[in-house]
């Protein structure tokens, strides 16, 4: 008789029943873990954006700004103990509201009967022309649309350091603005100063300065024509609140620039009126600080120079 | 059941070699547009940012179109320092990009220095990383949260 042979079965133990079970349990666990780990490896390679497409970098700052509201402190130059030469501060500290403006300013035929040139038939070529000027002309060099233009911007520019610091980067190093002028064949020039100089204790001491920018570029070149552009507001905002930045001192500067382009006979340009609102500030949502520009008010600044009768 | 255990543990093994293949760092190129737009999306600023065009970033950055495969530059309105750059360097110009934004970075600082001096602790904290062909800058307020996205963006 054939024998059968059965395999044999070891019966577990209570303990080995436990530690069987344990085992098992643990292996379990590991599996998942491991499945978790692989599925969520590999959906965060192709996990797309929650709202579909990225919000803009503009709306992103903006929600930034609404819940920090950074304040920016005024360029340190313009500080009250900068001007000490020029005696002790004697204009308010209440910051003024700037007066609005009359409707007849605000009409931009206006523009035209302050300003030499042509009927305009084309819009302006700045291939041949040069633009000087601090932060806000920089602004303008990158978002303005003027990109066959020369600029020679430095932050904090003023009528004092055109002549002595060295910031504009040549072929022959680091050049003040009046030396790289030399090294520059140019047929224009356009030139926005001011906003760093607003604490200047006495606004005749900006003036006569700006005239030795007049006269320098004269004798470099005697044919260049040269613009100046009346500064740009500020918001609201900030002339309330600042004895220094604020749109009545602008106007006051403006005015007298406007004075000065008469006397040396060069052509003053309303840039003011291109990004100013009913009340002559900048708007709000012009500006983070309320002294620099979007890039989209910089745009309307540089579609005015494009358009504008030179 | 021995025969069940075995292969139980043989799946558990291959699962875990499997994520930990799915975890290693991804050797995709980097697209500059995706580049700038998730530094624009993730890194918060305190100033209003826009991109400029590549022709007047290669300007700014004192760069020839030859030495640029690709370029994207993000800036702010002038009154803060930050920034963002990413270039994609042509063949063996690399070297030439990064000290390009080097550059950058020290004329900023000297520009802020007396202008608005809270500003130069962003630069001094500024991220410029580089990997392959690309090099990446990027100034803004939290330096570790720019740090961070920018080595998500490079893989490293």
């Amino acid at each position: 008789m054939r024998k059968v042979y059965r395999k044999s079965r070891r019966r577990r133990t209570p303990r080995g029943n436990f530690f069987y079970t344990l085992s098992m349990a643990v292996l379990c666990l590991f599996l998942l873990i491991g499945a978790t780990a692989v599925i969520s490896a590999y959906s965060s390679r192709s996990m797309p954006h929650p709202n579909g497409q990225p919000p803009s970098a503009s709306i992103v700052s903006q929600e930034t700004r609404q819940e920090e509201q950074p304040v920016l402190e005024p360029p340190s130059q313009i500080a009250p103990s900068s001007c000490s030469e020029q005696g002790n501060a004697e204009f308010s500290s209440k910051p003024d509201e700037a007066p609005a403006l009359s409707e007849d300013a605000l009409d931009p035929a206006a523009f035209s009967s302050r300003q030499q040139g042509k009927d305009l038939k084309e819009p302006n070529d700045f291939s041949a022309a040069v633009f000087l000027g601090d932060s806000r002309t920089e602004g303008l060099s990158l978002y303005g649309g003027l990109e066959e233009a020369t600029f020679f911007t430095q932050k904090g520019m003023t009528v004092d350091s055109i002549f002595t610091k060295p910031a504009i980067a040549t072929s022959a190093g680091k050049l003040t603005v009046m030396q790289a002028l030399e090294q520059q064949p140019f047929e224009q020039v356009f030139i926005m100063l001011g906003v760093n100089e607003l604490g200047y204790v006495y606004s005749d001491i900006f003036i006569s300065r700006y005239e030795k920018i007049i006269d320098g570029i004269r004798e470099i070149n005697p044919q260049a024509k040269i613009y100046i552009q009346a500064i740009l507001p500020v918001t609201k905002a900030k002339s309330q609140k600042d004895a220094v930045f604020n749109n009545r001192r602008v106007q006051e500067y403006n005015a007298l620039l406007l004075e000065m382009s008469e006397r040396k006979r060069v052509t003053y340009l309303e840039t003011d009126r291109a990004v100013a609102d009913a009340e002559g500030c900048l708007p709000a949502e012009a500006s983070s600080d309320g002294v620099h520009l979007t890039a989209e008010y910089y745009k309307k600044w540089g579609d005015y120079l494009r358009n504008c009768p030179l | 059941m021995k025969k069940g255990i075995i292969c139980l543990a043989a799946l558990f093994i291959l699962l875990t070699i499997a994520s930990g293949c799915a975890s290693q760092p991804k050797n995709e190129p980097v697209d500059v547009n995706n580049a700038v737009n998730e530094l624009k999306t993730k890194v918060p600023f305190d100033d209003q940012m826009t991109e400029i065009s590549p022709e007047t970033a290669l300007t700014l950055y004192g760069l020839q179109a030859e030495q640029v495969e690709e370029i994207g530059a993000v800036l702010s309105t002038g009154a803060t320092s930050e920034e963002i750059a990413v270039i994609k360097a042509a063949d063996g110009k690399l070297e030439t990009c990064k000290q390009a934004l080097e550059k950058r970075i020290e004329e900023q600082k000297a520009s802020f220095e007396n202008y608005v001096p809270a500003e130069i602790p962003k630069l001094e904290h500024a991220c410029l990383m580089e990997k392959d062909d690309v090099v990446i800058l990027c100034v803004a307020k939290n330096a570790d949260t720019a740090k961070q996205v920018v080595q998500e963006i490079l893989g490293a």
